[in-house]
């Protein structure tokens, strides 16, 4: 695999991952496309429901099939297409060259087994070591990641560390073997605002200490303003759009992301609820298996013209570096 | 005060919950959830009572209504003492205080149909004949926002946001004075939050209520609440007016806790507290102030004497010894 | 870990004198007079008064219980009315033949069940779920004596591969031990297979859904580690504890397959007893059966704390 200048980290073009279901088809990821480059930290916002788990899952190919299944598109790491690697050779990928962290620490670590066993477990693997080295980059991993008396910890269970204790364990476990892209599910989610803090500062030292590549996956516009370079909007599956931090808050363009802003009460200045009412998105989100025609933020959007309930809007670029799905822009 | 606004007043309210040890041999450990907690709501204020977990919010808002028996304590609900209360009177007063859970799927039960659940309020207290019980529960339901055509549906039909205003809809059925808020909108996608957010400040005007609003969400707090508390392992740390608590908190943990808040806007990285070590557990409360293995600013006195709610005058109370 | 053992050896009291209140209560609840039913009706009431007084009948409940309670603690479980021999050691001797039947029954039907119960959860709605699933229920639905009865027939008389009764110790001779004892085992075992396997596909089914599992597929690790390292120690612990409780029954229900294969245990024992009227030999395995099973239940309980290292290390507060 030869590497060139111009070659992305990541690249997904027209991803499609639908969920066959009972009630219908469900179109969890509808022509998604980003790109990702190195030492990059990349932020997918959005709501439940509108595809940013599946697509987060769907680059590591852990869609669980049925109901769930890849129909469309590339995914390409270092130019390679994941979607063409055999099981076996995708094995070789996770937890090694991109990793996951998830967003549930009380439950994603096996509580029968020691936090030593399950990152050397990683380690062995990918790297080969025997048990005794294996258990020293164990250590070493979560001294880095903050947890004090590692020599200690590393035979403990998950049930005897609190909540933000076994999310660092999963980060030292993510990143065991240097890989290149983290995929951060909601890490800080579930925990306490004080740990949160914590833990995103964990991410961003860490991200610039070895320069990975990572994708925070999160519903908090707060987390991505404080985090992340580069924003994906998500809603219904599809990218609504996509701009840097900086644009994005500065002047959204799409009227799903003004809506989210506005919704949300501000900690500075004096809005309370005597001076103004929060600007309310009005309606449900969709259900994802009888999506409206057109554009499907249309039921809901305060800008609404014709041709949104017909057609579904295009993707294209308003500025440079900012894209947006919309007609109001076209 | 003179004249005598206020409807729910707590005083020195414990709630110690006591763990027998494992088998015959093992160590009885006991949760001090809640350490002396006083405050006091006025009618149609909003208090808010904020605090991560274990800083024991839930169960003070348990313990309003009864459904845990404080250890110690008084509750005065509109001059009279709740705790120890007969469950005859406790009954009636249940119509006036009622509360709403952060789980808008567990708390209604599947199997009943939404008008069957509305109307279960109204024929437990035993108000209004069949006809005006019918009537409150159209007008109710209108107000919070749903058809008369989901009057059929079970709950598992409607969505989050929807489940959410059902319990709000049945809070209201018996006209209560005082409504705990329970975490309201932590489970609610964001763009719903600020419907029920103003679902709720406009029911607030309309009927006339009091809201205790719990939650660890310090924006959605901001803006809902006149007075807020802070509370840190089973005390308040902290007690203002809402806008003395953000713009001149007084207790390191407030301030920690505002400057751990992600902010929705691109400016300087500004300098931020970041607090080192976990949330305790309220098992073991370190001696002294229990915020002193956490806090930068601690002096001498901190490990050893614990901090008493000072008045720094106009309503703003705070526990630190450095004030 | 020590005091976890220690607690569940304390609530051992309680229930063994529970159980030996009700085994001595049998002999009293009988309608009519256990002598009678002993000796006959043709015994002279000289021979029956005897019997009683031997028996400690003649004398007051209260101190006919604490007598033969007595006499049980020191080891003493008196003799039986047929061969004038200890009970205790009759028991004893046939022991060691049902003890082998139960732990090869269970062995083989659990190694088959877990294997045949974890490819079966890991690929549910397959056709060798399906297969598995029918089996399972075949096996659970089966008669003893029916598939007893099918098994020698098979592979005794039409193809004669295995002996169709008879036991040898497994210490005297190990391979013609094993002969005699495959069709036995098969047959106690089939029931107890069938439950385990339908509890461990759904024990494995509901573990597969669990966040720590996606954490592993996420790790890279290979199908096998996933299904055979993470989830099925955690799919476990129930099957254990239904195992154990059923290796318990299995020591006292062993009849019908003793009897089958003429197999020489305490099953067939109590059945001869019974028809020869050996009260004290009856009594005397009741009561050993359930203190076995008992102490089996002891075990299961302490084995929980290999497994799940939550109960050997106690919970965070």
């Amino acid at each position: 695999m030869t590497h060139t200048m111009q070659e992305l980290l990541l690249e997904v073009k027209n991803l499609e991952v639908h969920f066959f279901t009972y009630a219908g088809i469900a179109k969890a990821v509808d022509d998604v496309s980003f790109f990702m480059d190195c030492g990059e930290m990349l932020g997918v916002v959005g709501e439940s429901g509108c595809g940013k788990t599946v697509m987060a899952r769907s680059i590591l190919r852990l869609i669980p099939d049925p109901p769930g299944r890849i129909v469309g598109g590339g995914i390409f790491f270092e130019g390679q297409n994941l979607l063409g690697l055999s099981e076996k050779e995708m094995q070789k990928v996770r937890g090694n060259q991109i990793s996951m962290i998830f967003q549930e620490p009380m439950t994603s670590l096996n509580p029968v087994y020691t936090v030593g066993n399950q990152i050397s477990e990683v380690i062995r693997l990918h790297q080969g070591l025997n048990k005794g080295d294996a258990l020293d980059r164990c250590i070493e991993m979560l001294r880095m990641v903050g947890i004090p008396s590692p020599e200690m910890r590393v035979k403990d269970y998950p049930f005897q560390m609190s909540g933000g204790m076994r999310q660092r364990v999963m980060i030292a476990m993510a990143l065991a073997c240097r890989p290149k892209v983290i995929l951060a599910d909601e890490p800080s989610t579930a925990l306490d605002v004080t740990i949160q803090a914590q833990i995103l500062d964990l991410i961003r030292e860490l991200q610039k200490e070895l320069a990975t590549s990572v994708v925070l996956i999160t519903h908090d516009l707060g987390v991505i303003a404080e985090t992340v370079q580069r924003v994906l909007v998500m809603y219904t599956g599809r990218v609504v759009e996509q701009a840097s931090v900086e644009d994005l808050f500065n002047s959204p363009l799409h009227p799903y992301t003004e809506g989210l802003m506005r919704s949300i009460p501000s900690l500075d200045g004096k809005q309370n609820k005597y001076t103004e009412r929060l600007k309310e998105i009005p309606g449900i989100v969709p259900d994802l298996c009888h999506l409206p025609q057109g554009c499907s933020f249309s039921p809901r959007c305060p800008r609404v013209m014709d041709v949104c309930r017909q057609e579904g809007p295009p993707f294209f670029e308003v500025w440079p570096d900012h894209y947006v799905r919309c007609w109001l822009k076209s | 005060m003179i004249l005598n606004t206020s409807i729910l007043k707590v005083a020195h309210l414990k709630k110690y919950f006591l763990i027998k040890g494992e088998g015959l041999f093992g160590r009885r450990k006991d949760i001090y959830a809640v350490d002396g907690v006083s405050f006091t709501i006025d009618k149609q204020e909003t208090l808010g009572l904020v605090g991560e977990s274990g800083c024991g919010k839930t169960t003070v808002g348990r313990c309003l209504l009864q459904l845990i028996e404080p250890t110690s304590g008084e509750i005065f609900f509109e001059g009279m003492n709740i705790v120890g209360m007969s469950r005859d009177k406790m009954r009636d007063l249940r119509r006036e205080m009622q509360i709403i859970f952060q789980d808008p799927y567990g708390c209604l039960t599947p199997r009943m149909r939404l008008s069957a659940l509305l109307m279960e309020p109204l024929e437990v207290h035993s108000i209004g004949t069949r006809s005006e019980r019918k009537d409150r529960v159209a007008y109710i339901l209108e107000r919070v926002g749903l058809r008369p055509e989901h009057m059929q549906r079970y709950p598992h039909e409607f969505s989050g946001g929807q489940r959410q205003r059902i319990s709000i809809a049945r809070a209201l059925m018996v006209n209560p004075k005082l409504i705990i808020a329970d975490e309201p909108v932590s489970a609610l996608d964001v763009s719903i939050r600020a419907q029920i957010l103003n679902l709720l400040v406009e029911l607030q005007q309309e009927f006339y209520l009091a809201y205790l609003l719990i939650s660890h969400d310090l924006s959605v707090v901001k803006y809902m609440c006149d007075r807020i508390a802070v509370m840190y392992l089973g005390k308040i740390v902290e007690m203002a007016h809402r806008d003395e608590i953000y713009e001149n908190y007084q207790h390191p943990y407030t301030e920690a806790l505002l400057s751990a808040i992600p902010v929705p806007a691109v400016r300087e990285r500004r300098g931020r507290i970041v607090l080192k070590g976990d949330v305790p557990s309220p098992i073991n409360p370190p001696l002294g102030c229990r915020f002193h293995p956490r806090c930068s600013y601690r002096v001498e006195q901190c490990d050893q004497i614990e901090p008493e709610l000072k008045d720094l005058g106009d309503g703003h109370f705070v526990a630190c010894h450095l004030r | 870990m020590l005091r976890y053992i220690l607690n569940r050896m304390v609530y051992l009291i309680p229930v063994l004198f529970f159980v030996s209140v009700v085994v001595f209560s049998f002999m009293h609840l009988i309608p009519g007079d256990p002598v009678d039913y002993m000796l006959g009706f043709e015994s002279t009431p000289e021979t029956r008064a005897a019997l009683r007084s031997e028996l400690g009948l003649d004398k007051n409940i209260v101190i006919q219980y604490l007598s033969w309670s007595g006499k049980l603690l020191k080891g003493d479980f008196s003799k039986s009315v047929v061969s004038r021999k200890p009970v205790l050691s009759t028991i004893l001797e046939k022991l060691p033949a049902s003890i082998l039947l139960s732990i090869a029954a269970t062995l083989i039907s659990v190694w088959i069940a877990l294997f045949a119960g974890t490819i079966a959860g890991s690929r549910r709605g397959s056709p060798i779920d399906f297969l598995v699933l029918i089996l399972a229920l075949l096996w659970v639905s089966i008669p003893s004596f029916w598939l007893g009865i099918l098994l020698i027939m098979i592979f005794s008389l039409v193809f004669p591969i295995f002996p169709s009764i008879g036991y040898v110790n497994l210490f005297t001779d190990f391979v013609r031990s094993l002969h005699h004892l495959i069709l036995p085992a098969f047959t106690l075992g089939a029931t107890m297979a069938g439950a385990v396997t339908r509890m461990t596909r759904s024990e494995i089914i509901e573990q597969l859904s669990k966040d720590f599992v996606t954490t592993a597929w996420a790790k890279g690790l290979s199908r096998r580690v996933v299904i055979y390292k993470h989830v099925l120690k955690n799919a476990l612990v129930p099957v254990v504890t239904f195992t154990g409780l059923q290796l318990g029954t299995l020591l006292g229900g062993t009849v019908v397959v003793e009897e089958i294969f003429a197999w020489p245990g305490i099953g067939r024992l109590v059945v001869q007893s019974i028809h020869a009227r050996d009260y004290p030999m009856v009594q005397g395995i009741v009561l050993f059966i359930a203190v076995i099973f008992i102490l089996v239940n002891l075990f299961v309980d302490i084995s929980y704390a290999f497994l799940n290292p939550q109960i050997r290390l106690g919970s965070k507060d």
